[in-house]
This record gives structure tokens, C-alpha cells and sequence, in this order.
């Protein structure tokens, strides 16, 4: 595999949610709005990224009965070091995302990527991996949040300031704002909707792909 | 050495060095999350009931606190005397813990409750209890009742419940205010 490859693999041939349907809580959970979405993919950005180079570099030295409980330590330090980190520098972002900042420490990607790839691959490696896998699961995540928040608050708003509002858009009055908007869409039920459908997208673009070959 | 002997000790040391990191970060970010946490309390107080000055956290000097009851405050007026009693409340609502500030005025009047955190509530249901009205504003703490927000009714009996607390507290030490003064 190349190192273009490695990179873009996370994008959309292995992508975590889309295809390899792992970590499911967050894209479920947290995608209520875009600001959370965001935050989210930061802290996994941080812990994985490290996680898989820390990993990486000790590959050699974890005896492999004891891998799992290493590999759970690693990534549970760095968790909790994200935590207190954005308790105390993003106050906000860590109020709304609670407990799932916590959780992250059994998000099956990290210790999957530390268990598939890590384990087994050189530092560099490892560290591109990390990146794109990261990165194809921002985008499924904000791209899931962007639809929720629309559908169910007519909106977007992101960290108070950048925001829209397609009533205000549209200059539609109180009593005359588009009926598609619903309460619904941020509630754990629309979310399964949602990631059910684009799930189902991914497939049928990727079954036309085995079809055509 | 035996194996397991070595693996156990492989993973001593990498819990050592862990927890020295946590510890290292914990004591660096504790601090100012500390100082905020003061800060934000004491802004939310001048902000939404403001008086002259505020005493320090009273909660200690009270046995058989309701747990509802996190923090009690007392509020002075220009002439150093007492002029309310600030509760911080916290009761579990729809998403996550509820954290009310219930004002009384020593003379036994409510002066308002303000909701100031509420977990990660519903957008457009429970986030609107920030700004609703409980209509208990100049009521006597012997005779008020709050009005509650249809639609986000467990968080708004969370902060209920908060107000009731701390009534039921202020009636209990309010033979003991008139002697209370800043100095």
C-alpha cells in the first residue's frame, strides 16, 4: 500500500462509520449539533493521532498477551488528558459534550486502529493512518450534523457567532416558517434514520463500483 | 523471569507513568478550572442578582443539608447588612444535572429563581427554561407556586424541586439572619 493510499483509505474505502460501521455511539449521540460534531472530531483527532504513533513506537517492546490492557491504558490516559485540557481551555465545548468526551476511551476506532494498524505498522505509518481515518469520521460526523440540525432547528449555528437560519433566510414570518422542520431530527431516532440512509447511500454508490468493474 | 512476573511489572510501570502524567496536567488545569469556575459563579450572581457584596460559600456552617442544596450564598446591601440569600441548586433533569440559583430576600420574599445550567437538554424543549418565568418573584416563601414549562416538565420540576429546597431551608434558618452582617 502506498502512502496516498494509507491516507485515503479513511475517506471512503474503510471509512469507520460508513463502511466499517465502527464507533456508532458518537455519530449517534453528539451529532445534535454541527459545534459538537466539531468538537468531537477534535478530541478524536488529538487521542487517535496519538494513540497510534504512541502505540507505534512501543509496538515492539508490548508482549503480545498483554496488548489490549497496554494499548487500553495508553488510550485512556490520553482521554483523560483531553478532558482536562478542554475543561480548562474550552469550557463550553466540554459543558455540551459531557460525558462523551469520557467515552471516547472504548470508541471502538481508536483501540481498532491501535489493534489493526498501529500494532503492526512503522511510526509514519501509523501517524497517516491516524489521520485519515480521523478525518473520513469528521466529515460522516459533521456531514450527519449539518443534516440533523437543519431538519430539526431550520438552522445552523456555530460557536454563537456564524449561523443562519433558513426562516430568517427566506424573511419567513412566525406564523408562515417552513413546515418541513422537525423536533424529530434531534432526537436519537432521527439520527438512525439518517446514519441508516447514508449508510445505505455508501453501499449502493460502492455496489455500482463492483458492478461496473 | 516468569512471565507473568514480567507482564505484571510492564504494566506497573506503564500505570506509574501514566498516572505521574495525569497527576502532572491535573495539577496545571485543576487550578484554572478552579479560578473559573469562581469567577463564572460570582458574574452569574452580580448578573442576575446583583447586590453590594457576597460572602463566601455558607453551605459548610449547615448540618443536614438538603443534597439538592450545592452552595448557599449570602447577598449584602451598601449598608452591610443581609440582604438575601442565594441557594445553588442541583437536581437531575432531562439531560443531565439541573443547576438553579434560587434568590430570597431575608424578609421572606422570594426574589426570583434563574436556571443556569441544565446538561445537554433538548434544543428548542428544555434549553427554553433559561429564560421562562417561574412566576414566584415577590411571592412570600409561606404561599408561591411555580409555574412549570409544558413540554420540558422533568427539568422543570428538577428546578422546582431546587426552589423547594432551599425554601424549606431559608424557613429553617431565618430566626438566625438578623444578626448576619458583612464585616
Amino acid at each position: 500500500m502506498t502512502k496516498r493510499e494509507n491516507f485515503l483509505k479513511g475517506f471512503w474505502k474503510e471509512n469507520q462509520i460508513l463502511v466499517s460501521l465502527l464507533g456508532l455511539c458518537a455519530p449517534l449521540a453528539i451529532t445534535t449539533t454541527v459545534e459538537n460534531a466539531l468538537g468531537m472530531s477534535a478530541i478524536l483527532m488529538f487521542v487517535l493521532i496519538l494513540s497510534n504513533v504512541i502505540i507505534s513506537a512501543i509496538r515492539k517492546i508490548v508482549p503480545n498477551q498483554i496488548r489490549i490492557p497496554i494499548f487500553i491504558v495508553v488510550i485512556a490516559t490520553l482521554v483523560t488528558l483531553a478532558e482536562m485540557i478542554m475543561a480548562a481551555f474550552l469550557p463550553s465545548l466540554s459543558k455540551s459534550l459531557g460525558m462523551w468526551i469520557s467515552l471516547v476511551v472504548v470508541n471502538c476506532i481508536i483501540l481498532g486502529r491501535a489493534e489493526a494498524f498501529a500494532s503492526k505498522n512503522n511510526i509514519l505509518d501509523s501517524l497517516i493512518d491516524a489521520i485519515g481515518m480521523v478525518l473520513g469520521y469528521a466529515l460522516v460526523l459533521i456531514l450527519i450534523s449539518i443534516i440533523r440540525e437543519i431538519l430539526g432547528t431550520g438552522g445552523i449555528t456555530v460557536w454563537g457567532d456564524l449561523k443562519f437560519n433558513l426562516n430568517d433566510l427566506f424573511n419567513r414570518s412566525e406564523d408562515n416558517k417552513f413546515p418541513f422542520f422537525s423536533h424529530f431530527f434531534v432526537t436519537p431516532a432521527g439520527a438512525y434514520i439518517i446514519l441508516g440512509l447514508l449508510i445505505g447511500f455508501a453501499n449502493i454508490i460502492n455496489r455500482k463500483k463492483v458492478v461496473t468493474k | 523471569m516468569a512471565k507473568p512476573l514480567k507482564y505484571s511489572l510492564i504494566l506497573i510501570v506503564l500505570g506509574i507513568v501514566a498516572g505521574f502524567l495525569l497527576a502532572l496536567v491535573n495539577n496545571i488545569t485543576s487550578e484554572i478550572i478552579n479560578t473559573r469556575q469562581q469567577e463564572e459563579l460570582r458574574q452569574a450572581l452580580e448578573q442576575y442578582f446583583p447586590y453590594d457584596a457576597y460572602s463566601v460559600d455558607q453551605s459548610k456552617n449547615y448540618d443536614n443539608l438538603n443534597s439538592k442544596i450545592t452552595e448557599i450564598y449570602f447577598a449584602f446591601g451598601s449598608d452591610n447588612k443581609l440582604s438575601a440569600v442565594i441557594y445553588k441548586t442541583k437536581a437531575q433533569g432531562y439531560g443531565g444535572a439541573v443547576i438553579s440559583l434560587v434568590c430570597i430576600a431575608a424578609d421572606g420574599k422570594i426574589v426570583n429563581v434563574k436556571m443556569v445550567e441544565a446538561g445537554k437538554e433538548t434544543p428548542g424543549k428544555g434549553d427554553k427554561l433559561f429564560n421562562h418565568d417561574f412566576s414566584i418573584a415577590n411571592e412570600s416563601v409561606d404561599n408561591y407556586s411555580p409555574e412549570i414549562l409544558a413540554g420540558s416538565t422533568v427539568t422543570a420540576n428538577a428546578v422546582v424541586g431546587g426552589i423547594h429546597a432551599a425554601v424549606a431551608h431559608f424557613k429553617s434558618i431565618a430566626h438566625t439572619l438578623g444578626g448576619i452582617s458583612n464585616d
